[in-house]
């Protein structure tokens, strides 16, 4: 998952920089609400989590501008102001949810899992598929009921997979987000963590095939 | 007594009412009682001298003698009274007496008496104290006279007065003893306005400042209520302005807070994850740098705190050379690091010895916040002005910066106003602390955008 920052404080920047990639999710940062827009301009995000006090353009501008273009991505409204108006104001421009500073990671996180799954439309935080099921939350992986280490990458691939519930992910999409501005994620890294994810599924019937000229999809053999 | 507790309205009107209605109702009642006592006198007096008038009907003159015709019965009869009984006697020029009940003795000033003109005296005689009234009678012919002299006793009069006293003072004491509790009564309900008021505002929660309803307030007090909403009106907008001061402060914590705690956590998930890495030193200078935020922004709160409540500062004399070098000290190295340049007019050099009397302390730190500000947000020239003019200095502070719109001026002495351009940490707190500085050193701080020259100017006028 590709996961856009936009603060223009710098500790809180980083601080959600490292929280999000702990997870496994790519991030991209910008201190602005013009950087913002440029950004999305040029690359798809999953969720942003965005700031409503921004120099250059404030956040709720930068909000309705991207929603005036019918970009689609989630979007955390992150403020310093809790009064039910600024709250109401946020949903309104086109926010999915709202967390008041200062917030625990954990709560960060939880609220990030909780607007992609209402997104997708899932309803359960566990994706299953013949013998193997896999936890978004928890990241962990269980095959015939044994419980599998993935790396946070791997896990990101396997939800991405696993969430598109039998259609092939095109590689591009694959690429875009396993990488962030700061790592070069290439169309060949993301073979290496097809193969990886192979070798730990291979003792399921669950199996990653490749779908010539598109990209990949998983499937669970009878 | 609660009715009468001090300094109570009821108990002064109540108070000044009985002492105004006692003393005009005692002097009505005197003046009432002096009145019918004196017409009871003349009435009487005017009877005694019938009694007089009637007895020299009695008398006729023989060869200038004069003879009374009846007997001292026939007098009696003339004069009768029911009461008390008469006293009169009738005596010559010479003293002899004619006729009479009793001796009768005319005063010493008798002598002086014209004829027929009653005169009226008191006399204390052997049969009691009398009113008496003598009447000096003429012969028409001859000089000859003769006095008719008719007394009777005071008791008369006396019991009169006293019928008097009774028929005014029992009916103003009657009146006095209704009065009171009317008197209660009607200021109570004359009050009962101001209670309803009363009653009304301390019936209200503590944090409603809405104005009272003027609908039901009586006329007298229509301008102080409207004083007190008045009052109630800059209340609520110095409580809400403190509101906003507050959730603005709380809001400028919040976010580096945020991070410091983000930030924090992370380093902790690191060292469970591997404990015997060193912490990441971009997480540790972004702490650093978040800490000193927060510390700056604490100390720049408190400092505008501190500066609502002085109402006393003290001066002292200095240079404008010493404060320029001061400042210069201060802000030199941090320019030179910056590789900007902090410029002191040549104008301003020539003032040097120039006297100050004012507070150091509060005018550097004025500066301060004024310097800081065009260095964060000015562009690579920042340059000190002074004027002198009478008893008042003008301390200038040009920026080369970006241009600041007109109706942006107003907003950047607004607390934590930032601008949308603005991309460095300030808090936006340093120009309104300079202006509140400036306010309790006497001075005045305002902002002008120069159109013909990119960059602004604050001034800082101080009486010195």
């Amino acid at each position: 998952m590709r996961v856009l920052v936009v603060e223009d404080d710098s500790a809180l920047r980083l601080g959600l920089k490292r929280t999000l990639l702990a997870e496994g999710w790519q991030v991209d940062t910008v201190d602005n609400g013009e950087l913002a827009l440029g950004a999305t301009a040029v690359q798809d995000y999953d969720i942003a989590v965005l700031d409503l006090s921004l120099p250059k353009i404030d956040g709720l501008r930068v909000l309705k501008e991207w929603r005036d273009k019918g970009l689609k991505h989630a979007v955390l409204i992150l403020t310093a102001r809790d009064e039910l108006q600024d709250r109401i104001l946020g949903l309104n421009s086109g926010g999915d949810d709202y967390l008041t500073k200062p917030f625990e990671a954990s709560e960060l996180i939880a609220r990030v899992r909780a607007i992609v799954r209402r997104r997708t439309g899932s309803m359960t935080q566990v994706l299953e598929l013949g013998d193997v099921s896999f936890n978004t939350d928890s990241r962990e992986l269980f095959c015939n009921e044994q419980r599998i280490m993935v790396s946070p990458r791997e896990a990101t691939l396997l939800e991405l997979l696993m969430g598109s519930s039998g259609k092939a992910v095109p590689k591009s999409r694959i690429v875009s987000a396993m990488s962030s501005w700061d790592t070069n994620f290439t169309p060949n890294s993301v073979e290496i963590y097809i193969l990886k994810l192979r070798r730990k599924l291979a003792n399921t019937r669950v199996c990653i095939l490749t779908v010539r000229g598109t990209g990949y999809v998983i499937e669970a053999s009878e | 007594m609660k009715l009468l507790k001090a300094d109570s309205l009821r108990r002064n009107l109540i108070l000044t009412f009985i002492w105004l209605w006692v003393a005009s109702a005692l002097g009505a009642t005197l003046v009432a009682f002096w009145l019918a006592g004196r017409s009871a006198q003349i009435a009487f007096d005017r009877i005694l001298k019938d009694d007089a008038l009637a007895l020299m009907t009695q008398i006729h003159w023989d060869k200038n003698t004069p003879v009374f015709s009846g007997d001292t019965h026939t007098a009696d009869y003339l004069i009768f009274d029911s009461f008390s009984p008469s006293r009169f006697t009738v005596i010559t020029e010479d003293g002899k007496k004619l006729v009479g009940n009793a001796t009768l003795e005319l005063p010493p000033n008798a002598d002086t008496q014209k004829p027929d003109i009653p005169l009226f005296f008191d006399s204390n005689t052997s049969i009691g104290n009398l009113r008496v009234v003598a009447i000096k009678l003429q012969d028409k012919q001859s000089s000859a006279y003769a006095w008719v002299i008719v007394g009777e006793s005071q008791a008369k009069r006396d019991q009169i007065s006293k019928e008097l006293a009774a028929a005014i003072f029992l009916p103003a004491i009657g009146l006095a003893v209704l009065i009171v509790p009317l008197l209660f009564a009607g200021i109570r309900y004359g009050l009962a306005p101001a209670k309803a008021i009363n009653d009304a505002v301390s019936k209200r929660g503590i944090n409603d400042l809405s104005p009272i309803p003027l609908s039901q307030v009586p006329d007298e007090l229509t301008g102080l209520i409207s004083h007190i909403n008045d009052l109630l009106r800059r209340l609520e907008d110095a409580v809400a302005h403190e509101r906003r001061f507050i959730s603005d402060a709380a809001h400028q914590l919040r976010t580096p807070l945020a991070g410091i705690k983000l930030l924090v956590d992370d380093l902790l998930r690191t060292n469970q994850a591997n404990p015997k890495s060193p912490p990441d030193l971009e997480v540790l200078t972004e702490l650093s740098l978040a800490s000193s935020r927060v510390t700056q922004l604490v100390k720049q709160l408190l400092t505008l705190a501190r500066s609502e409540g002085v109402n006393t500062i003290e001066k002292n004399e200095f240079t404008l050379g010493f404060l320029i070098s001061e400042l210069l000290k201060n802000w030199g190295p941090i320019f030179k690091k910056k590789g900007k340049d902090l410029h002191v007019s040549a104008y301003l050099n020539s003032f040097k010895d120039f006297k100050i009397n004012s507070n150091l302390t509060l005018l550097i730190e004025i500066l301060d916040n004024i310097i800081d500000n065009a260095l964060n947000y000015g562009g690579d020239t920042v340059e000190l002005h002074a004027n002198i003019q009478h008893s008042r200095i003008i301390l200038q502070v040009l920026d080369s910066g970006s241009d600041v719109l007109q109706e942006d001026v107003e907003k950047m002495l607004t607390p934590f106003w930032r601008g949308l351009d603005s991309t460095n940490q300030g808090v936006g707190l340093g120009l309104p602390i300079a202006q509140k500085t400036c306010l309790l050193l006497g001075g005045v701080l305002s902002i002008q955008v120069q159109p013909q020259v990119k960059g602004t100017q604050v001034t800082v006028d101080l009486p010195v």
